[in-house]
């Protein structure tokens, strides 16, 4: 993935050339950043055609605003921070009506992975981390989708989620305990470890 | 430094990169301790399953071929026009009416909360006799008024008595207000008239409250000649002639 500060003077000449009105200067615009911008929203909503949405959106107000960037600095964290505050705008109404299904089959898959013999262990694991991630409020799951999909440094995503460093390890930190506070006790294992309830009475 | 605080930071130095000549202590005692080693392990094991269930999400991204055109057609697209039409009048309808709810209730808030009397503001006029009369034969109450009825008498410029069986006939919203101040009834939307004339005026006559008022006497849509008495037997119809093969 890009780094947000790595890239900043052509996305300033990229910038420029759009706030006089060159609409190939948009094309480049879009064909530089659209990926990231659709990873995130994808990421965030699993829908592709709500994150397609989302992406025209980002970037029709990007046009619409033009005038407003700053040449100066990667656009790379405003567009990110826009996906993402349309994802959460939009996510969280379509929540409401999935929260009950959600916990239904939450609770079913905690049904299902007391007899693991039904299930294929790795693939459980993971669907287990997708629902939490799912599950974790917006703040965190920004963060470990800028930090461990996206590859953004700390201070990268500290500027995209508009925060300072010592916040945003504070969310990933939050973000992994209570992701591995959703995995089965004895999904807990590393392989050849013994097991955490153990590990933990042993200290 | 307890194994578990070693164990904490080690694992914030692994997660974040930051392993360095400050973690050197750390990275000792991990060498000798099993649990820690067996903690990052499975930290470092999660964080990977983590980043194989994110790369999952979005396995696969395609976007639509046509999605430039799309944006291009809605960035060149003018703006909307603001919210007007009964939308944006609905939406200013609902903010004056919140407002307005919540200084009613500050202000009721106030009143009880500092026991205050709340006293008529109006100016004291002078009665007059004949005005005093007319509501003196009205039996209502006080309740049913808007006001007193010796507050103002309406300027005999502006009131012409109209021919017309106990109709009232509003003009233009001062008179009305004057006869809403003098104490009448204020009149329902039956009591307007539906064209009125410049000068057309408000009768004295009907100081009654509308709630006292019988049903035909506030409805003048239809003249009572119109009307048909209640007790008339309805006509019955005429006998047919038997059908053939019914019996009669």
């Amino acid at each position: 993935m890009a780094q947000p500060s790595t890239e900043s003077r052509p996305a300033g000449d990229l910038v420029e050339r759009m706030q006089s009105g060159d609409l190939d200067a948009f094309e480049e615009f879009f064909t530089t950043y659209k990926r990231q911008v659709y990873a995130t929203a994808l990421a965030i909503t699993r829908d592709p055609f709500l994150a397609e949405e989302i992406l025209q959106d980002c970037f029709v107000k990007t046009y619409k605003v033009r005038e407003r960037l700053d040449s100066s600095r990667s656009p790379l964290p405003w567009l990110q921070r826009v996906a993402i505050n349309l994802c959460y705008s939009r996510v969280s109404r379509r929540r409401h009506l999935a929260e009950p299904i959600t916990s239904l089959i939450t609770n079913l898959v905690v049904d299902l992975a007391a007899r693991p013999e039904q299930v294929v262990e790795s693939r459980e694991v993971l669907e287990v981390l997708q629902r939490g991630i799912d599950a974790l409020p917006p703040k965190q799951q920004t963060a470990i989708i800028l930090y461990y999909l996206h590859g953004y440094s700390l201070a990268e995503s500290a500027e995209i989620a508009r925060c300072n460093v010592g916040t945003m390890k504070s969310r990933l930190h939050y973000a992994l305990k209570a992701l591995r506070a959703r995995l089965p006790v004895e999904r807990q294992l590393p392989v050849g470890g013994t097991p955490a309830t153990v590990r933990a009475s042993s200290r | 430094m307890s194994c578990r605080r070693i164990c904490r930071e080690l694992l914030s130095f692994v997660r974040f990169g930051e392993l360095g000549a400050r973690s050197q202590p750390h990275l000792d005692h991990l060498a000798g301790c099993a649990s820690c080693r067996d903690e990052v392990g499975y930290d470092r094991e999660m964080v990977q399953r983590l980043r194989t269930a994110l790369a999952a999400r979005i396995e696969g991204m395609n976007l639509s071929p046509q999605v430039w055109e799309q944006i291009l057609r809605r960035a060149q697209a003018p703006d909307p026009e603001p919210a007007d039409g009964w939308l944006g009048r609905l939406g200013a309808a609902a903010v004056r009416r919140r407002t307005t709810t919540a200084m009613a209730g500050t202000a009721l808030a106030l009143v009880l909360a500092l026991n205050m009397e709340v006293v008529s503001i109006m100016p004291a006029v002078t009665t007059d006799a004949s005005m005093e009369a007319a509501f003196t034969d009205a039996d209502a109450s006080d309740s049913q008024r808007w006001a007193r009825p010796s507050a103002v008498r309406p300027t005999p410029v502006t009131a012409t008595e109209v021919v017309g069986p106990r109709r009232v006939v509003i003009s233009p919203p001062e008179i009305r207000m004057s006869g809403i101040v003098a104490g009448l009834t204020p009149p329902s939307a039956s009591d307007v008239a539906p064209d009125p004339a410049p000068e057309v005026l408000v009768v004295f006559r009907s100081v009654e409250p509308v709630g006292h008022l019988a049903d035909d006497d506030r409805l003048d849509a239809g003249s009572p000649a119109q009307e048909e008495p209640d007790d008339e037997p309805e006509p019955q119809p005429a006998p047919s002639p038997a059908e053939p093969g019914q019996p009669s």
